[in-house]
């Protein structure tokens, strides 16, 4: 005999249904209706708080001190938090939380610039090998599949010499590749989805392509699309790291986060703040993403509404 | 329920028990901490591309090559040539023909240690067939360009063994540091069939695991092997730079740092509190070059200007910080045989002066210059120096300085084609005397002139040293054709290398060298100290 | 069945040539070669040495000699480390590289699917924050930063574990746990994603309805229909696991595969790299056929065989 203990339902505190003869729901769209949802859920509002908070911070940070962040004070190296040094100095004697604003306006941008382009491209791409049949699909798996496993480094040494280093060059090296995992995560969720009822039948009630992919394969393919892009962010921005590591992407004495963090790793033992620094928030940008892209999934997919 | 509740934690029991024996075991692995064995343990942090003492051409395989080979002389102390296989040598007159009586030697497997083992090596690095770029190594022999180059017969090159134990050599031209030159792997003799297992030195090669170790053990054919107090050595490869600290730490490691690495900037102020670091200077300096043939750096005031902006100091004592010593001489003052510093021409306000004279006949102003750009590999150590430089350059004239960061082989190539304006620059000494840096600046298009330099009289001034039968008088030449070199500035020296390391207090009589050699040859554990 | 393995035996040949050639352009195209150094060296010997190495040929006769080795077996020397050959270089360090990617593979997936069910299940309270949260940290820390501080931790700190190096099962423990970090949390939020879908759904009710336990509902219902995503993200995953990943093997000082993909490049060790480059695509295409051959078995809706 089943008890109300039972994690996966919650009893009813409320009725369903309250009606005084008029109409109980008016009728919304699709998109309204999710960001409505959105708009009610605490953590959403608070992940977008703070990723606001995050972008403010990286637009007026840098001028909130005396310092700039190229300035060295190399007798003032490797300092620890202090009053005159708000977020302590890094090996160089340079201020610590004028250089992480200023990592913030490139690891944001970057990473953000760079997902968004894998995001469309991945979703395009994948729901497009998805839904051909035949030897079409095929030909662009393989394609994919021959695009990563050629030599990254090698491509990203030709773009460094033909284009020279830049942000341009680097958001096209990341998104050389970077499209790939969501495609094929998209193009899985495809192929299961389209064999559905669903989807026959609005084939059957003559949606075309476009509308068959934009109406209803890609809003039901949500959840994995919101879970992929949470992790592409995070990995444009150490590909970028390793990316200026190399010489693409921001020259010295610009910094990005993870460049900040690579720095920082030999000083884990001796001076943990200058690696702890970028990457707590590395991490804090990626947990406001992350609950963002739950709380858009919970808003948007269609599967999870009641 | 309640049997499904069960089987579940029987099943974690199963899985995370054994899970957590394994894990212990290996903490309960550790050595014994018992009597130390005489087993050096060091890490090479590289792979050896090759154990062919006539390819070698990087210094882990250099290094390997050493321990387990022996040439016609050693090097000694201080750099002076010991009697090795050879025992004795002859020079004639001239100073053109040597000729050098072998001792009764043997390889490690038995076989006899010939003149003609010597001669075989030698002839076939000069062979124009053979994949070395160690050839020209051999070029002071007579004929030994030609051969290479020109495809003269080998019978006409001027190295022959007249017996199993005499070997005739005969050079092109005189060369007092020739003895001192065979020292190096070139020379080496190679054993017949060519087998790395095989060793004419202190020590043979036990084992080869690729990318883990080099198992060495004592070589008892060795014709000094008394000496030999080492029954083993472990060579690591591990090529990380904490890794390799925090093992030494642990006492799994007898050595961290110079020859084979650095030692973490970021840790130094803390070891040094623990520990000793050892240091040793080197014949090495660090500078930056400047491309002459470049826009802006063409001009003399403005190389000037900005070698003499640079506040070495700084640079020394906050980002190398292993008590390099700041130049502004290309020559470090252990290659002259001095002890002390070379003076330092440091001055901001001369430094100022110069750039406005820079200015005025470059006709621009500061606003108007084009940013210049200072290229190095990419390697943190060159990365923190080129930012503090920028900075400094900045500041002193307001300069726009941009960096570039390249990869190894991309900066390598760009520095061999003029494709740079400042480039970072680190030059070693290979024999111990100033010519081994002074030639490199002979001829502009010299494959490390990467400025391009070009300056007759500092040619003259070398080629009348090198016809000096006087040292002193050689060594004053010498010194003058560097001072013609930094009058023009084609350089920036910034310091002078030092070499610093972590040695186990138990490991002793590991020689180093000035030129960065390390030979642990007569090296040995004290069982006696206690831990 | 057997046209469709030869079909799919055809489509990896071709894919495998189209990667070897665009490799082999791509690798001439980057300036350096083998030989440069930062040393002072006579051209006439640097000529010598890329004769003796047929370097000195037209581009498309190297191209095409290097293919007819390939296609019988033999990879080529490397040209910076003398006397050893491609297929030596892989054969000595893919089974460490194996071991150590079966390890963390293994880790992976156990612990990514178990976290992720947990979360689902207990979905909104605590246990769902606090697997996400630590998946999330997981995500955000590279594989480096976790190794070293792991390395730190457990070998230095507490002395549990081996500091470096290969050997022992102990000394696989810090690396496989460096690698493992982020695609455990990658699968746990896959599949936690997915297995909320899923038990929102009709069906489970019904199971649950009919009484069958919490357990049974999980593994035998709705596990199998949230599997899907993860597995097109193992396919690739195992690929690239499995061929060693650089920065870890450099931290732990092991002999594995992952570091000469980098090495290979810096160098300009052409043969390396296009072995290294062909092992790990055949290896990814593999992976992914078999993959491709799994989804039906995950869901049935899907089907790919009976294709023309």
């Amino acid at each position: 005999m089943q008890n109300s203990h039972d994690p996966l339902y919650e009893p009813l505190s409320t009725p369903l249904l309250e009606t005084d003869g008029e109409t109980l729901l008016a009728s919304i769209s699709y998109w309204k209706d999710g960001v409505r949802r959105l708009k009610a859920n605490p953590l959403a509002i608070c992940a977008l708080c703070i990723l606001a908070l995050l972008v403010l911070m990286a637009l007026i940070g840098p001028s909130l001190t005396p310092y700039s962040y190229y300035e060295t004070h190399l007798s003032l190296k490797n300092r620890p938090p202090s009053s005159a040094f708000w977020f302590g100095t890094d090996e160089l004697g340079r201020d610590l939380f004028t250089r992480i604003w200023w990592g913030a306006r490139i690891s944001l941008f970057v990473g953000i610039a760079a997902s968004f382009i894998d995001l469309v491209i991945g979703v395009l791409y994948g729901s497009l090998a998805g839904l051909l049949k035949g030897r079409s699909e095929e030909a662009m798996m393989r394609l994919a599949d021959i695009l990563s496993s050629l030599p990254y480094l090698l491509a990203v040494i030709l773009l460094m010499v033909v284009i020279g280093p830049g942000l341009a060059s680097i958001i096209l090296a990341l998104t050389l590749t970077g499209w790939i995992p969501m495609a094929r995560i998209v193009r899985g969720q495809i192929l299961s989805l389209r064999e559905q009822d669903f989807v026959k039948a609005a084939a059957a009630l003559g949606a075309g392509r476009f509308r068959l992919l934009f109406h209803h394969l890609i809003p039901n393919c949500m959840g994995s699309i919101l879970v992929t892009l949470t992790l592409t962010i995070p990995s444009a921005i150490f590909a970028e790291a390793f990316l200026s590591f190399l010489g693409l992407g921001v020259q010295a004495p610009i910094a990005s986060w993870g460049t900040m963090a690579n720095d920082g790793l030999s000083a884990m033992r001796y001076y943990p703040w200058r690696l702890f620094l970028p990457a707590g928030f590395i991490s804090l940008t990626m947990l406001s993403f992350n609950l963002l892209g739950d709380a858009l999934r919970d808003a948007f997919d269609p599967k999870l509404r009641s | 329920m309640i049997i499904r509740y069960s089987q579940k934690t029987s099943m974690t029991l199963k899985i995370i028990l054994p899970l957590f024996l394994l894990l212990f075991s290996g903490a309960c692995q550790k050595a014994g901490k018992g009597k130390r064995e005489q087993i050096l343990r060091l890490n090479i942090h590289s792979e050896p591309p090759t154990l062919d003492s006539r390819k070698a051409t990087d210094s882990v395989s250099i290094f390997v090559i050493k321990q387990c080979q022996e040439g016609l002389m050693q090097r000694g102390e201080e750099g002076a040539p010991l009697p090795g296989i050879a025992e004795s040598v002859e020079v004639s007159e001239d100073g053109l023909i040597y000729t050098f009586y072998l001792r009764k030697a043997v390889w490690s497997n038995d076989k006899p240690l010939t003149a003609y083992d010597f001669e075989r090596s030698w002839k076939t690095l000069l062979d124009p067939a053979f994949p070395s770029e160690n050839a020209f190594e051999l070029y002071l022999l007579k004929n030994g360009r030609a051969a290479r180059e020109e495809g003269a017969p080998m019978e006409s090159v001027g190295v022959r063994a007249l017996d199993a134990g005499t070997l005739r050599v005969e050079l092109e031209h005189r060369a007092p540091y020739f003895l001192s030159l065979i020292t190096i792997h070139p020379f080496f003799p190679i054993a017949d069939p060519v087998d790395p297992f095989v060793s004419s030195g202190a020590f043979v090669l036990e084992a080869w695991r690729h990318g883990d170790q080099i198992i060495l053990k004592k070589n008892k054919r060795y014709w000094a092997q008394e000496e030999v107090k080492l029954l083993g050595v472990r060579l690591y490869i591990i090529d990380n730079d904490q890794t390799e600290l925090q093992l030494f730490e642990k006492g799994e490691l007898d050595w961290a740092g110079h020859p084979f690495s650095n030692l973490p900037a970021d840790a130094l102020p803390e070891i040094s509190q623990k520990e000793a670091i050892h240091s040793l200077p080197l014949a090495a300096t660090y500078q930056y070059a400047f491309n002459t043939q470049v826009f802006p750096l063409h001009n003399l005031n403005f190389r000037r200007a900005l070698s003499l902006a640079i506040n070495r100091k700084a640079i020394v004592e906050n980002i190398t910080q292993s008590g390099q010593i700041p130049t502004t001489s290309l020559i470090p003052p252990l290659l002259w045989g001095e002890k002390g510093r070379a003076p330092l021409k440091e001055s901001l306000e001369e430094a100022k002066e110069c750039f406005q004279r820079a200015l005025t006949e470059l006709q621009l102003t500061v606003d108007q210059l084009p940013p210049v750009t200072i290229s190095y590999n990419t390697m943190s150590g060159h990365h923190k120096i080129a930012q503090a430089i920028q900075q400094q350059w900045a500041r002193a004239f307001g300069l726009k300085v941009r960096l570039e960061n390249k990869e190894w082989k991309v900066f390598l190539d760009d520095c061999l084609r003029g494709n740079f304006q400042i480039a970072k620059s680190a030059i070693s000494a290979t024999i111990d005397d100033p010519i081994s840096f002074l030639d490199l600046y002979h001829y502009p298009n010299s494959s490390r002139n990467h400025s391009r330099w070009n300056n007759p009289k500092f040619r003259r001034l070398i080629d009348a040293a090198e016809q000096r039968k006087d040292p002193k008088e050689r060594l004053c030449l010498l010194k003058k054709a560097e001072g013609v070199l930094l009058e023009e500035h084609p350089i920036a020296p910034i310091f002078t290398y030092r070499g610093s390391y972590l040695k186990s207090k138990h490991v002793k009589n590991v020689t180093l060298s000035s030129l960065g050699d390390i030979d642990i040859k007569r090296a040995y554990i004290d069982e006696e100290l206690s831990d | 069945m057997k046209n469709y393995l030869i079909k799919k035996g055809a489509v990896l040949l071709c894919s495998l040539f189209l990667i070897a050639t665009a490799t082999f352009f791509l690798m001439h195209a980057i300036p350096g070669d083998p030989f440069i150094q930062d040393k002072a060296i006579p051209e006439e010997i640097l000529s010598s040495l890329r004769r003796h190495y047929g370097l000195d040929q037209p581009l498309h006769i190297q191209y095409l000699k290097y293919l007819k080795g390939a296609l019988c077996g033999d990879l080529g020397p490397s040209f910076k480390y003398e006397g050893r050959t491609v297929s030596g270089i892989i054969s000595d360090g893919f089974p460490v590289s194996l071991a150590l990617g079966l390890e963390a593979l293994f880790l992976s997936v156990t612990a990514g699917i178990t976290l992720g069910a947990a979360a689902a299940v207990y979905r909104s309270r605590w246990q769902d924050g606090a697997a996400m949260l630590l998946a999330v940290l997981w995500i955000s820390v590279p594989s480096f930063v976790l190794a070293t501080f792991l390395q730190y931790l457990f070998a230095m700190k507490l002395d549990l574990l081996p500091l470096a190096r290969w050997g022992t099962f102990s000394h696989t423990l810090l690396p496989a746990l460096s690698l493992a970090a982020l695609p455990t949390a990658v699968i746990a939020r896959m599949t936690r994603a997915n297995m909320v879908e899923v038990l929102g759904q009709d069906f489970i009710l019904t199971a649950r309805a009919k009484g069958l336990s919490l357990f049974s509902v999980i593994f035998r219902h709705a596990l199998k229909n949230s599997l899907l995503p993860v597995l097109t993200y193992l396919g690739p995953l195992t690929a690239t696991i499995l061929t060693g990943s650089f920065a870890v093997e450099k931290i732990f000082g092991i002999p594995g595969l992952g570091q000469w993909f980098v090495t290979g490049i810096m160098n300009r060790d052409y043969t390396v790299i296009m072995g290294v480059t062909l092992f790990y695509s055949a290896l990814l295409t593999f992976w992914v056929f078999i993959i491709d051959l799994v989804y039906p078995l995950v869901d049935p809706r899907i089907c790919h065989a009976k294709q023309p």
